[in-house]
């Protein structure tokens, strides 16, 4: 059995030892940052919850504009569960994220049966419907300015969950289990199914594969995700407002995601990564900086069709190349 | 050919960025800072923007003369900019920054979305906090202050003003945006008709994404409202709003917090605006004082092709509170002016004299209010026909009661 | 009686806003597939041209209209040309681009014309409408009849048009259509040539009564795109009867209760819709 680690340890040490670098680099680095930037990080955790969940439905082909509203109903349910009814925090987080999934499951019966453009602005409606009860039904949404006095999450009375370092091990921690799952799900039976109907649902259908039931799998468990992402958020802030799930965000989010390229599980997180990055530095320039947003989206597109996931196979053509040269094969 | 007009719209790009970049790098010696976290991009940056050009104006003024003198220091002030897109992840982020790396002794707000995620922070680090919405005011934010904008106690004193001027009308009906501030404004608008014995026949918050507003109108209509008011409906609303009841043969008394006038009437004539009552007078207005006068020259000559709203000096207000309390105390530490400003009687606000208020409505006594001028519309201009003060609205206990039941139907929260 | 000829007023006119601004792109979008998310920024900058042209420069309306119209076409153009072209076929590249073309512009206008108040755009026709005790401007009433005619022609040209009959076939089957002759370049350019135009020319004519500002397309573009799409992508008739159901719905219950509840049955409406009829409330031709 220890062989067995041992070997697999050795066989794929290139893959378990960037991990391990990257995880170092993620603990220590909210002591290498000032303390403001520790909140852009929580920020940023969470959105790569975002992204990641939102790639997962976009595997069977469908491009989900009330992913953000979704992340706002576990915002949501965590606000009412926690500072409405007192549960605590670590119920609350899985309580949510189901909320999310079956609000998502109950909106994908006449979603799934919608493809292409239509999904696109079907699942728009979906979500625009829940923001707009949010703000018409003031009990017990609280209406256009929301919720407030969502309690910071405890643990142990030692840890102060309150204070941002903290509160990004929390994040951190929740974010790397929510990756591990849906990144075992990705390489799982049930994501190949997602690609094999995105790639053709007609021949998936014919081999027998329920294409409304894994579109409304995938709908459903990208949305539990969501959900999560949602009560980081709620948490974090300590107050939801419908505001927060606007389109805007959702605009955000699908630039985010299709900078970085869908093809892979590290493109969207590359995206957000890179594109939140260049915010902060953007951020003096104020007025200025969606133009210049705008102009960097348009320029990546154009000279990077594939998202900056697609940089790898460009750069791998010149490494063969280089490998050539020195006189070594080339190797994939 | 397309790739090298990209790349040479890129490099443009580049060049850009950086001689803004160089714009922003210079720093002043002997400075004190104050944060000024708002929207400044995005669809609200109207809220936002247009506050920078008075602070600049007031900034430049003080600096001209050498700084402001407090205690025996002397110090420059200094704005730092943090654009919070109106969202409250951002303005924590913006607050954090400002707070723990620019040091700065104060923070400019707009209020409203952004006030629940930075108050925690805010109030442990005792930090004033200015915004111009008076509803944030609450117990468990004790720093944070609206000492310029009187929304929404104002709507007491127009619906006053009407019933006294306008004795025959005798029913009204209101309208603003379902949002925070459109529901404040209707609830304390109804609340004043109400004391003043108007019925209010209509009540009722449209969706902030209307574009058109003939149906509303025509509900409205149907009610036969001798007075529409637009509550503290937005600029993009007022001129529809107006058109509407225009062309569907209404004429009667409009209302509303502020004007948008241009807008309001390159769609209706001028006539149909005659009288109009609201509370925010240009700074021309010969009723005003010099300084006022001097401010508006300024402005124009800096920004000729701009229009003046609230939004302009009212950020600028709160500067002249500040100084007034750091000059006051002698000091430029915040819980220092924050005491200073709370134990004196009275503090100038931009309108004369202010009072603090708000412990039984908002839960702390945080709202600063002067006598509010009151001005109607006579040729297309807005012109000061009187001025009211609340207190002397409260006094009359019965109206008080209307104040307090109203507000609780609306599901506003009161501390009486 | 009145209260509800008024009302079936209103909804008339609601609905020929929503056609109107849902005509070019059903050509851009429904035809061709382009999904230009900066239809609505176009329309903007339909409106900002008559709000200068006319309001400031005082030139004759229709004149205005015209500039606004030639304008943004030729902004479609070059976008088409700049933008949508680098996408090579790829929708989702090409919409995400959109969308910084979108950032892009709106800055652009708030830098030049500033930000804060609405831009006066006068009535150019003040004079009130009405017809027997309900009543409306002419200026909205206009409204109507320009619809129709952009509608109209926009049918005749893709029916009886060669030109347009290519762009049909383009979209349909790029790759046969270029064995036949048609170029897919020239057909996208002529699309985005006339949909921005049409883009524009909505803009202009309804600066007069909307609220013009730099954020005004954002509440028009999704309008446009549920017309589009409700009515099936490409299908006149569809897209007329789509505007017509959501005028309606949105003026009685606006009248009746409110605007978010409006918006609120809007959606769920739509949605459902959407998973009876995907291919459109019309299904396929």
């Amino acid at each position: 059995m220890i062989r067995r680690i041992l070997v697999y340890i050795v066989d794929n040490f290139r893959w378990i030892g960037w991990l391990m670098i990257l995880g170092a680099v993620l603990i220590v680095l909210p002591y290498m940052v000032r303390t403001y930037q520790v909140e852009v990080l929580i920020l940023l955790l969470i959105d790569i919850i975002l992204v990641v969940s939102f790639r997962l439905i976009t595997t069977t082909g469908g491009w989900s504009l009330a992913h953000v509203p979704m992340m706002g109903c576990g915002a949501y349910a965590t606000a009412l569960l926690t500072a409405g009814l007192g549960v605590p925090f670590w119920i609350s987080l899985p309580l949510s994220g189901l909320a999310a999934a079956v609000m998502a499951f109950i909106l994908s019966y006449p979603l799934a049966r919608t493809t292409g453009f239509a999904f696109f602005v079907a699942s728009f409606a979906a979500g625009d419907s829940l923001r707009l009860c949010w703000t018409r039904f003031k009990t017990p949404f609280g209406g256009h300015k929301g919720l407030t006095n969502i309690p910071v999450p405890e643990f142990f009375s030692s840890v102060d969950l309150s204070a941002p370092i903290p509160y990004y091990y929390l994040a951190l921690v929740i974010t790397a289990l929510c990756l591990l799952i849906m990144f075992r799900l990705d390489r799982s039976r049930i994501g190949h199914t997602f690609k094999a109907i995105s790639m053709n649902a007609d021949l998936s259908r014919s081999l027998g594969i329920n294409v409304t039931f894994y579109k409304m799998l995938a709908f459903t468990i990208g949305s539990f995700f969501a959900g999560v992402a949602g009560v980081l958020l709620a948490h974090r802030l300590w107050a939801v407002v419908p505001a927060q799930f606007g389109f805007v965000t959702t605009l955000y989010l699908l630039v985010w995601v299709v900078f970085g390229g869908t093809r892979t599980f590290h493109g969207p997180i590359l995206g957000v990564v890179v594109l939140t990055f260049l915010s902060e530095l953007l951020k003096p320039l104020f007025e200025w900086v969606p133009m210049i947003f705008g102009t960097i989206i348009i320029l990546t597109l154009i000279f990077f069709p594939e998202g900056l996931e697609g940089l790898g196979h460009r750069f791998t053509p010149w490494l063969d190349r280089q490998r050539f040269a020195a006189g070594d094969e080339p190797r994939h | 050919m397309t790739r090298k007009v990209w790349m040479g719209l890129a490099l443009l790009a580049v060049f850009s960025l950086f001689s803004l970049g160089l714009q922003e790098a210079w720093a002043a010696e002997e400075t004190v800072k104050i944060g000024y976290c708002a929207p400044l991009s995005g669809p609200a940056a109207a809220w936002g923007l247009p506050g920078l050009e008075g602070t600049s104006i007031w900034v430049d003024k003080v600096n001209a003369a050498g700084g402001l003198k407090v205690g025996d220091k002397t110090y420059k002030i200094e704005i730092v900019k943090y654009d919070d897109e109106g969202d409250g992840a951002k303005a924590l982020v913006g607050v954090k920054k400002l707070v723990l790396e620019d040091k700065v002794v104060a923070i400019l707000m707009l209020g409203g979305a952004t006030t629940p995620p930075t108050q925690p922070f805010l109030s442990k680090e005792k930090i004033m906090c200015f915004v111009l919405i008076a509803s944030d005011i609450a117990p468990d934010r004790p720093y944070l202050m609206d000492v310029t904008d009187n929304f929404p106690a104002y709507h007491l004193l127009h619906t006053e003003y009407i019933a006294d001027a306008h004795p025959k009308a005798k029913k009204a009906a209101i309208i603003s945006q379902d949002d925070e501030i459109g529901l404040a404004a209707i609830a304390w608008s109804e609340a004043g008709f109400k004391a003043a014995g108007i019925d209010v026949v209509y009540s009722k918050a449209f969706g902030v994404s209307t574009t058109d507003f003939a149906p509303i109108i025509t509900a409205v209509l149907e009610k036969k409202p001798d007075i529409i008011s637009m509550g503290a409906s937005y600029p993009e609303f007022q001129a529809l709003i107006c058109e509407q009841a225009y062309t569907q043969g209404w004429r009667g008394i409009i209302t509303s917090a502020c004007w948008d006038f241009g807008a309001i009437l390159a769609k209706v004539p001028k006539e149909f605006m005659e009288g109009a009552v609201s509370g925010f007078p240009d700074f021309d207005d010969p009723k005003l004082t010099k300084d006022h006068h001097d401010f508006w020259a300024e402005w124009k000559k800096r920004y000729p092709d701009h229009s003046f709203s609230e939004i302009v000096w009212e950020y600028m207000g709160a500067l002249d509170v500040w100084a007034y309390g750091a000059q006051k105390a002698g000091s430029v530490k915040s819980e220092d002016v924050f005491k200073a400003l709370k134990a004196a009687d009275t503090v100038p606000h931009s309108f004369g004299p202010g009072k603090w208020f708000g412990k039984e409505t908002f839960g702390n006594d945080n709202l600063l209010v002067p006598t509010w001028p009151i001005t109607e519309i006579h040729g297309g201009k807005p012109a000061i026909v009187a001025y009211k003060n609340l207190f002397d609205w409260l006094k009359d206990a019965k109206k008080k009661q209307i104040l307090f039941d109203t507000l609780k139907a609306w599901n506003i929260k009161t501390y009486q | 009686m009145e209260f509800l000829f008024q009302t079936i007023l209103n909804g008339l006119m609601t609905s020929s806003f929503y056609a109107l601004i849902a005509v070019g792109l059903s050509l851009v979008f429904g035809v061709m597939h382009i999904v230009n998310f900066a239809h609505g920024e176009f329309y903007m900058l339909g409106a900002y041209t008559v709000w200068i042209l006319f309001a400031k420069l005082q030139w004759p309306f229709f004149l205005a209209v015209a500039a606004a119209i030639v304008l943004v076409g030729l902004l479609g153009l070059i976008s088409e040309r700049l933008i949508f072209r680098q996408a090579h076929g790829q929708v989702l590249s090409g919409f995400i681009m959109s969308v910084g073309l979108v950032f892009i512009l709106q800055v652009a206008v708030v830098k030049i014309w500033g930000l804060g108040k609405m831009k006066p755009v006068p009535a150019a026709f003040p004079e009130i409408l009405n017809l027997g005790g309900v009543s409306t401007s002419w200026q909205r009433f206009i409204v109507i009849p320009v619809t129709i005619l952009l509608l109209g022609a926009l049918w005749v040209f893709l029916d009886r048009f060669r030109i347009g009959r290519a762009l049909r076939a383009s979209a349909l089957n790029p790759d046969a259509a270029a064995l036949q002759g048609i170029s897919p370049k020239k057909c996208a350019a002529v699309a985005m040539l006339l949909g921005s135009a049409m883009a524009g020319a909505a803009g202009a004519l309804m600066a007069p009564i909307m609220s013009v500002h730099p954020y005004m397309g954002h509440s028009v573009v999704w309008t446009a795109f549920v017309v589009v799409i409700v009515g099936g992508p490409g299908n006149i008739k569809g897209s007329i009867y789509a505007a017509l159901l959501f005028g309606f719905l949105t003026t009685v219950i606006t009248t009746w209760i409110d605007s978010t509840v409006a918006d609120l049955v809007n959606a769920l409406v739509m949605l459902f819709l959407l998973a009876l009829r995907p291919e459109g409330v019309m299904g396929h031709d």
